[in-house]
């Protein structure tokens, strides 16, 4: 028992490419983002919460397309990093302890990354009410993981 | 993409809240988007056939489980004190997959459904390693050598051809257009010969067509030809009915 991708690939994949492409600003390249977070769905199988199909696919696609633009090869010429990049090669430090990690392990609870956070409200706007919504925390917790990301981003996000 | 755009793309879906339906329905530009939404998706699902990219999303993932399992066979065989060579592991294992994800060799296969398609993988040759397993759009230079592999997927006969970015078309299946086009339905099978890239820009993109009876593999050798100039990855080959196709794309590094 499982996931059928083909019909998780009908129903979602014209949104998870607009996503990718958004982020990635490349039609090919968002069709590979999105071949890879389809991967996610079939190897993530029954623990998989299909009642928010769209939430899960959405973030797993920021966070494809983030790695994506940290192991892009940057030439010496290019101009200094944009700040999707800049919060693509931060840490995505979880403020947990070892032992909560290993319950998340146990029960299969995803933890929100802090860097999809930071694109939701740096790149695409949300304010933190809005991510707090997202992710069921509180305004004053995403601030604190979003503080994390700070000294990454301070310079862009200030221009 | 703004919270909008995530709230227009689940109402699109039917996934959103009550509150998040009304909240929309107050705003007929955002309404009208939804409506868009169709249009779009339609022009995406044009560009990029949903068979392709499910043979690709296939693709990926034997690799990933591939390299899953050379990982839990390395842990195992770290925690037992062995000392054999991991490295001379791993390559045997990487070569042949089957070894450790039993046959029929498909990930998918359990945990969706049909998706027991015929199916192009490629591995780059390492000199003095194990080779290295490519997905579509990967990148490759001038020089690598290429092990082109097939699985039937039920397909008796298949062709295999490619087309480089000059428009060059190359014959990998069969040897020769007069041989036959009979495919082996043992899981992935390797094709005899490595297939060294040369020169040529941008890409070199496989097909694998097939059917149930034998093709004709100079009318498949002349739709590859036929392809337009700068075509990379979504366009298929005009083929007549009956017969499948699949491609995989490799990018060329530029020098």
């Amino acid at each position: 028992m499982g996931v059928d991708i083909e019909a998780w690939y009908a129903r979602y994949s014209p949104m998870v490419h607009r996503r990718c492409r958004a982020l990635l600003r490349d039609d090919e390249e968002a069709a590979e983002a999105m071949q890879d977070v389809f991967v996610e769905v079939v190897r993530r199988g029954d623990t998989l919460d299909v009642q928010a199909a769209s939430s899960f696919l959405y973030r797993a696609a920021t966070n494809v397309c983030l790695n994506r633009i940290r192991t892009r090869k940057r030439k010496p010429s290019e101009p200094a990093l944009e700040i999707i990049e800049r919060i693509a090669v931060a840490p995505d430090t979880e403020d947990r302890t070892l032992a909560a990690a290993l319950l998340d392990r146990i029960f299969s609870r995803e933890q929100p990354s802090t860097r999809v956070m930071a694109t939701l409200h740096l790149i695409d706007g949300w304010t933190l009410e809005e991510v707090a919504e997202e992710f069921d925390l509180s305004v004053s917790g995403v601030r604190k993981r979003l503080r994390t990301l700070k000294a990454h981003v301070a310079e862009l996000e200030a221009s | 993409m703004s919270r909008n755009d995530y709230l227009v793309e689940r109402v699109h879906l039917g996934e959103a809240s009550p509150d998040e339906e009304a909240e929309l329905r107050q705003n007929p530009g955002l309404f009208k988007r939804v409506q868009e939404l169709d249009e779009q998706s339609a022009l995406f699902r044009a560009a990029f056939p949903a068979d392709e990219q499910l043979q690709a999303i296939q693709r990926k993932l034997h690799v990933a489980e591939t390299r899953d399992a050379v990982r839990r066979r390395n842990r195992t065989l770290g925690a037992v004190g062995l000392f054999m060579p991991l490295a001379a592991a791993a390559a045997v294992l990487m070569i042949s997959p089957e070894l450790i994800l039993g046959e029929p060799d498909n990930p998918m296969e359990n945990r969706s459904k049909g998706l027991d398609t015929p199916t192009l993988a490629i591995h780059r040759k390492v000199a003095g390693d194990a080779p290295e397993p490519l997905t579509s759009g990967a990148i490759a230079a001038a020089g690598d050598v290429l092990q082109l592999s097939y699985r039937s997927g039920g397909a008796p006969h298949g062709v295999v051809v490619s087309v480089d970015g000059k428009g060059n078309v190359s014959l990998h299946h069969p040897a020769s257009v007069t041989d036959t086009t009979a495919l082996s339905a043992d899981g992935f099978v390797e094709l005899p010969h490595g297939y060294a890239l040369d020169d040529a820009p941008r890409y070199e993109r496989f097909f694998l067509v097939t059917a149930d009876t034998t093709i004709d593999v100079r009318a498949v050798l002349a739709a590859a030809d036929a392809l337009p100039d700068g075509t990379s990855s979504s366009t298929p080959l005009a083929l007549s009915e009956g017969l499948g196709q699949t491609s995989f794309l490799v990018r060329k590094a530029t020098p």
